[in-house]
């Protein structure tokens, strides 16, 4: 039976086009064009003029920049330097620039803690500060917030304070990049708790005192188990020692 | 109208629980006149007080009665809840955890009647 259907075009050959006079690429190397085309069908429609772009910042940005600007001569020319007159503003000014230049970092082998357990700890001196005297305490803080009207406010009390370690200006004399140090957790000790407007945490507060600025205190925070899950905890832990590579 | 009276008593006369135990007791309804309820629930709440705004969750519950209609006299129901493991009962300076048996009647077209009993978790 022959073929009846539209009959199919035999397909190009190249070698025919080789004769034609194709036209050479019109786009070089560094030539831009003054359309340039976006990936939306509707982007220039709502393409932002450029005049509404220069009121925009004339009015708003270069402003803001100004007074951002006043702000930093005021602060550095003027309160610095008023700051400095007075021994208690010179502290303050030191010991901000201490916590920032001589960053430090606690850990502890095991997170979270139950009540009863021994917990090693290792503080990080980062950048050895000149510290003459470093307090490691524990801490337990109340941490709460609520509202009057429309404002917010948030309170904390500390219920727990107990000093683990202090080291004195002959254990820092060499600057020390790290000192260690343990505890037993208190074993009638709250545990942690957290609800949207009351929480309850543990910490361990690092205090660096300076000769000539004031204390620089960090907290560490950590999570303390509830009472029922000690045994568990303590025999698991007892039975596999926390690694030491940890410190 | 006299108006149906709950009453809560627990197993246990110290009311003091560990975390984890079981809470047992019995709820007492008495009621003057009859008395419509879609339901009766026993719920373990903690819930926090002090300076901070309140927070509380209710950890277990148990409904007791489905929808019925009590007559006069005096009903009684046990009730066994489960404690979780936290949080426990404290007692600090700007908070506090308390944790308590609420027994609510639920009842159609009327206020519900609520009552709670506080214990201690330790």
């Amino acid at each position: 039976m022959p073929f009846m259907g539209k009959k199919k075009p035999e397909p190009i050959r190249y070698e025919c086009l080789e004769g034609l006079p194709v036209p050479a690429v019109c786009s070089e190397r560094g030539v831009t064009y003054e359309h340039r085309l976006s990936d939306s069908e509707n982007a220039n429609s709502s393409k932002t003029p450029a005049w509404l772009v220069f009121i925009l910042v004339v009015l708003f940005v270069i402003p803001l920049v100004m007074l951002l600007v006043v702000v930093a001569i005021f602060a550095v020319v003027i309160v610095l330097p008023i700051m400095m007159i007075f021994p208690s503003g010179r502290r303050k000014i030191r010991s901000k620039n201490y916590g920032r230049r001589h960053p430090c970092a606690v850990e502890i082998d095991r997170n979270p803690v139950a009540p009863g357990e021994l917990v090693q700890g290792v503080l990080h001196l980062l950048k050895p500060g000149p510290a003459e005297r470093i307090e490691i305490n524990l801490i337990c803080e109340e941490h709460i917030t609520y509202r009057q009207g429309t404002n917010t406010y948030h309170d904390e009390k500390r219920v727990e304070e107990r000093t683990l370690a202090t080291f004195d200006e002959q254990d820092l004399a060499r600057r020390p990049s790290e000192l260690r140090f343990q505890f037993e957790f208190p074993i009638d000790a709250m545990h942690s708790f957290y609800s949207s407007n009351n929480r309850l945490s543990w910490s361990i507060e690092v205090v660096r005192e300076y000769a000539n600025a004031s204390p620089v205190k960090t907290s560490a925070y950590f999570q303390v188990l509830p009472i029922p899950l000690i045994e568990g905890v303590l025999t698991e832990r007892l039975n596999q020692p926390a690694p030491r590579e940890s410190f | 109208m006299p108006k149906t009276e709950v009453t809560i008593s627990l197993d246990r006369d110290a009311a003091i629980y560990a975390p984890g135990e079981t809470v047992t007791g019995v709820v007492t309804l008495d009621v003057p006149d009859t008395e419509n309820v879609r339901k009766v629930l026993a719920v373990l709440r903690w819930a926090t007080s002090g300076k901070g705004d309140t927070d509380s969750d209710d950890m277990a519950r148990t409904e007791l009665v489905g929808k019925h209609e009590f007559r006069m006299g005096t009903h009684q129901f046990p009730f066994e809840l489960t404690l979780p493991v936290a949080p426990v009962s404290y007692h600090g300076t700007l908070l506090k955890i308390d944790w308590s048996v609420h027994v609510r009647l639920d009842r159609p077209w009327a206020f519900d009647i609520k009552e709670d009993l506080a214990f201690e978790v330790v």
